[in-house]
């Protein structure tokens, strides 16, 4: 009977279209378009040469230390800016035209910043000047000191020149090194993926949904017909559960297989914890169809909706249309991303990323079964039972 | 009338999809809103970082952490580990720094231990690096001088204090500007689901051969019946429009009421048409009912993806901002970045009127083919 | 052998405020084709979902071979075969996967199985959409898969609840002539319909049944028995004033008249020689008639005085 059950069952699961897209294409096509939207995101986050403006006038020439300083600045492979050397008429209209992001004109010995808001290519490019500005205050000062201590020893005669490149020398030589403790799996981006990971998890309901339909006197004639049957209606459940995960599974391999060698995401490498949490996460995904089948008291489109819905709504909060959404909920309210088994199934695959330990995610994968048998049990009651009130 | 009552039908059966595309707009521009700078699109000028100081007590680590505070934004985040691995992870912060335990001492003694730096690797984390990089130089340099604690830390922060002198020249409220693009470009998807959602399967269920044959045949003038559809497509679209404009109310009011509030929605307005003549051809289109919502769903996500809704086009790769191009939504998007970053908004009207255009063309190509392939099947029938 | 296969004794099943079956109590006899006849809402289906365990029923036993019925009663429903008022099968299977499916919950045994599947395409004759899927199928032909999806074990005790409607003359014939064959195979089948012309076909008993209770039992010919009316005489007549209607009504023997504007019908409880006495009634009147006949009383007026002419839902 089982068997009977389990070999209909995946014909009737591999010949709906609707739930062969949503469970298996749909995935697939999220992810390629993520991938061509998230493909630069974090290159951008990096840093790349500001564009600014200088005044190229007499006082800018005459200032060795600012002129001499902002070209090794524009030098070379890690620029940090973009010059345009032009006069201060053409400097306003390229503000003006977002052309650059500030332009720099030397009054007298002084600097004078010109931007347009406030922003990080705008700070950089203030904390450069403030830089080179200090920078050349300490060799001035450091300069004095030495040429003081000189004449107070009774020098007279020294090369000041010679003096005051030495001390900028060996400024620019000290030791600024900072240690580098920056983890390697920074990776945010990443998140995206793992929520549509979860979201295909938690899709397998529409498969065990639709199946459980056909079972429940009370919900499909089809159902009727099964429960006037001898058939034994464990084994006619049973037969459809297996068939739906095993659906679901290989829905799941083909979204990997796209996931590790076409948009090559990282998984960490953990693999069978991979594969457990991919379980895990399918069974809660099967019990909420089952769940949404038993519980809710509507046509099969309005289950179906409905299940999207819910499902929709946790990979909002798992962060899946926006990535703050998750740390968001996860610092406000984590409660709601407990009982949200999107954000659980994602937040295992973080962890397994991201963190060292797998205490954090013993507690996701607890969660995910928690749900799933909480599921399980208030559908129980509909699901054994044999007579109904009304049908 | 009997065209509008069908169309008030299938709304009402399909009034939980509606609710969901409308309820994720809402709760998308509330977090945009309350959260600020989360979005990525606008930062604050100060980076945002986390210091653990693990040698207080020592002026020269104390002064170094001052400096920090000064320039970066502190972040609490608390003293749990994982809260903090969060927080990096998640853009909170952008660097964790660390000073030693010993660390002054060992400047005193110079040779200075290095602090430490856990980053993102972001625009923001290297601004943090290069200013520990500028104190670390000050602080060094004046070190190897032979001058006492007291002095050494005056000498920092008198060679460290930031003068030079910043015009800012912007009149624009970028900040809340940004905001308000934001949740307009958001409500292209919204708006975008939900017009091509109802429309298609209304449009489709006129379209289905049985009912076809009956207004064809029907008493009802079939250009008169084709007007009504029309009509209360358009009612339609518009009812959607009108409520994404209301909600703006109380999303971005403070803009809305502005010349460039007034802008966002006359665009708006341009899109929910474009859209509207998408759904018609789509609908003459798509064969089969079911396949509907699939390929609606494709449709609206893929756009919003592509073209910046989701994710803005700065950060996008190039050559999908080039196949971009093709789509309206893109046009849309556009105009609404030109809008809310434009220093001279009457300057860039024309570019503002071009984009428009192009989205009105979008829709008389889409109205066009539609009317094509009606006209090839109602032949056929 | 049993000679019962269904006994019903005192079952009432009660919604909230309404009893839908009200104390009934009826038996179904060994290779007989009860109808069991009733207005829509008389509680028809919750008779036969109670009787099958689908439904839970206030009070009442029920006993199918000789056995108490009940959800687990494994070896009872292996010998019943139902056909839904609902078109109950997989749109994702093909015709013949369907009937295999439900054939399979009953017997494991493939090739018997396969045979049984066979023998099920040919009783509805749809062996030329084997391959078809549901949503491909006329309304008729569906209506046969469904049956075909109900009998394809070969049960002794087979319910139909309306399995004709909204099918076309020639799918009705072909249903009803296969559920004769099925009778002639030796099957016991609890019929119910609003048709009556079906039920006088085909019927060798039938129960009407009305707001839960047994209102007429008994032969097709029994039940028109029970009739006020024994002879109904129609005259097409194209002009009949009022004063010849209400003499109409004094004819002997007559109980009632009724003119529509085309058609003068008179009700007779007796009498031999009404048609003559029609005729001359008309001659004498010098009403000029096209047509004048008389019918028996049918089932559908035996049906429509019992249980009232109001409408129904």
């Amino acid at each position: 009977m089982f068997i009977h059950n389990f070999k209909y069952s995946l014909k009737v699961l591999l010949k709906n279209k609707q739930l062969v897209f949503w469970t298996l294409a749909f995935p697939i096509i999220m992810a390629v378009l993520f991938n061509m939207a998230f493909s630069d995101i974090e290159n951008n986050e990096k840093f790349d040469a500001v564009h600014i403006a200088v005044v190229d006038d007499e006082d800018f020439r005459n200032n060795k230390m600012f002129s001499e300083t902002l070209k090794s600045l524009s030098d070379g492979e890690d620029k940090v800016f973009e010059i345009n050397y032009v006069d201060e008429e053409k400097a306003k209209k390229m503000l003006e035209d977002s052309e650059i992001k500030g332009y720099l004109k030397i009054v007298g010995s002084e600097p004078e910043i010109t931007i347009n808001s406030n922003g990080v290519e705008e700070t950089i490019f203030c904390h450069v000047i403030d830089e080179i500005k200090s920078d050349s205050s300490i060799v001035q000062d450091l300069g004095m000191k030495y040429v003081m201590q000189k004449i107070r020893s009774g020098e007279y005669q020294m090369d000041f020149n010679q003096a005051f490149t030495e001390i900028a020398d060996e400024m620019m030589d000290s030791d600024v090194s900072v240690k580098d403790n920056s983890p390697d799996n920074i990776s945010f981006v990443m998140i995206e993926y793992y929520s549509l990971i979860a979201m295909a998890c938690m899709y397998s309901g529409l498969l065990s949904m639709t199946l459980m339909n056909y079972r429940l006197a009370n919900i499909s004639a089809v159902g009727k017909r099964s429960a006037v049957s001898p058939a034994k209606k464990g084994g006619m459940i049973m037969g459809s559960l297996a068939a739906s995960f095993l659906v679901q599974i290989i829905g799941l391999v083909m979204l990997y297989l796209i996931m590790i060698f076409y948009v090559k995401v990282d998984f960490g490498n953990n693999m069978p914890m991979i594969i457990l949490l991919s379980f895990v996460g399918s069974l809660a995904g099967l019990s909420l169809g089952v769940a949404v089948s038993v519980l809710i008291k509507a046509g099969e489109n309005a289950k179906l909706t409905a299940l999207i819905g819910v499902v929709m709504a946790g990979c909002f909060f798992a962060g899946m249309m926006g990535i703050m959404m998750k740390n968001i909920i996860d610092k406000n309210a984590p409660i709601v991303n407990y009982i949200n088994p999107v954000a659980m199934i994602t937040d295992g695959f973080y962890t397994l990323y991201y963190y060292n330990g797998l205490d954090r995610f013993y507690i996701d994968v607890i969660s995910l079964l928690i749900f799933s048998a909480v599921m399980i049990l208030i559908s129980l009651r509909g699901l054994r039972r044999q007579r109904y009130d009304s049908i | 009338m009997t065209v509008f009552k069908a169309f008030l039908k299938v709304i009402k059966k399909n009034l939980g999809t509606i609710l969901i595309y409308t309820s994720i707009v809402i709760i998308f521009s509330a977090v945009n809103t309350q959260a600020g700078n989360q979005s990525g699109q606008f930062v604050s000028e100060k980076p945002d970082i986390m210091i653990i100081n693990e040698d207080k007590g020592s002026a020269v680590s104390e002064n170094f952490e001052k400096y920090l505070q000064d320039n970066a934004n502190f972040v609490d985040i608390g003293t749990d580990e994982n809260d903090i691995a969060d927080a990096l992870f998640y853009r909170d912060i952008s660097c964790i720094v660390t000073i030693p335990k010993g660390y002054g001492k060992s400047v005193l003694e110079k040779s200075p231990m290095q602090p430490e730096i856990s980053s993102t690797g972001s625009y923001e984390a290297s601004l943090t690096k290069n200013m520990i990089q500028r104190y670390l130089r000050v602080q060094n340099t004046y070190m190897r001088t032979k001058i006492t604690e007291d002095v050494l830390i005056s000498s920092i922060n008198e060679a460290l204090k930031n003068d030079t002198k910043v015009v800012l020249t912007t009149k624009l409220d970028t900040n809340s500007l940004i905001k308000s693009a934001n949740y307009f470009n958001f409500a292209a998807y919204s708006m975008m689901a939900c017009i091509l959602f109802i429309i298609c399967v209304v449009l489709s269920s006129f379209n289905e051969i049985s009912v076809r044959k009956r207004t064809i045949v029907s008493s009802m003038n079939y250009k008169k019946f084709g007007f009504n559809l029309f009509l209360a497509s358009l009612a339609y679209a518009i009812v959607v429009w009108l409520f994404f404009i209301g909600l703006s109310f109380v999303m971005v009011g403070d803009t809305v009421l502005t010349l460039r509030g007034a802008a966002f929605v006359i665009n708006s307005l341009i899109f929910s048409i474009t859209a509207l003549s998408l759904a018609f051809m789509l609908s003459t289109l798509i064969e089969e009912k079911n396949a509907l919502s699939a390929v609606v769903n494709v449709i609206t996500l893929g756009l919003s993806f592509l073209c910046g809704v989701f994710v803005s086009t700065n950060y996008l790769p190039d050559w999908v901002v080039a196949l971009a191009h093709i789509f309206p939504t893109y046009w849309y998007v556009d105009t609404n970045v030109k809008i809310a970053t434009t220093e001279n908004l009457r300057a860039s009207a024309m570019l503002l009127v071009t984009n428009s255009l192009i989205l009105v063309a979008f829709a008389v190509v889409f109205v066009m083919t539609g009317i094509i392939v009606s006209g090839k099947k109602r032949k056929i029938t | 052998m049993y000679d019962k296969v269904i006994e019903v004794k005192g079952l009432t099943k009660e919604y909230k405020e309404l009893k839908a079956v009200d104390d009934l109590s009826f038996d179904v006899y060994e290779k007989e084709i009860l109808g069991l006849l009733g207005p829509n809402g008389s509680g028809k289906s919750t008779t036969i979902n109670s009787i099958l365990s689908l439904l839970k029923y206030s009070s009442g036993t029920i006993n199918i071979f000789g056995k108490e019925m009940k959800p687990d009663a494994y070896d009872i429903k292996r010998d019943i075969g139902v056909i839904f008022q609902e078109v109950a099968v997989f749109q994702e299977l093909t015709v013949y996967d369907n009937i295999d499916y439900f054939c399979g919950l009953y017997i494991s045994d493939k090739n018997r199985r396969k045979q049984y599947v066979e023998d099920a395409i040919e009783l509805v004759s749809i062996g030329n959409y084997k391959k078809f899927y549901p949503k491909q199928l006329s309304g008729g032909l569906l209506r046969r898969l469904n049956i075909a999806c109900g009998i394809a074990h070969k049960p002794k005790l087979i319910f139909l609840d309306e399995p004709t409607v909204a099918v076309d003359p020639q799918s009705r014939n072909n249903i009803l002539e296969g559920i004769r064959k099925l009778r002639d195979n030796g099957a016991t089948i609890l019929y119910t319909t609003h048709y009556m012309e079906e039920v006088e076909q085909l019927c060798d008993r039938i129960i009407i049944i009305d707001k839960g209770k047994i209102i007429a039992s008994g032969t097709s010919d029994s039940l028109k028995k029970l009739a006020k009316i024994e002879e109904k005489i129609t005259v097409e007549i194209h002009r009949l004033s009022e004063e010849f209607l209400e003499k109409a009504k004094k004819l002997e023997h007559a109980t009632d008249a009724f003119y529509d504007g085309k058609m003068l019908i008179v009700s007779y409880n007796g009498g031999k020689n009404n048609i003559a006495n029609m005729i001359d009634f008309l001659r004498q009147n010098n009403l000029s008639y096209l047509k004048v006949y008389s019918e028996r009383p049918s089932l559908n007026d035996v049906f429509l005085e019992l249980t009232g002419k109001e409408l129904r839902d």
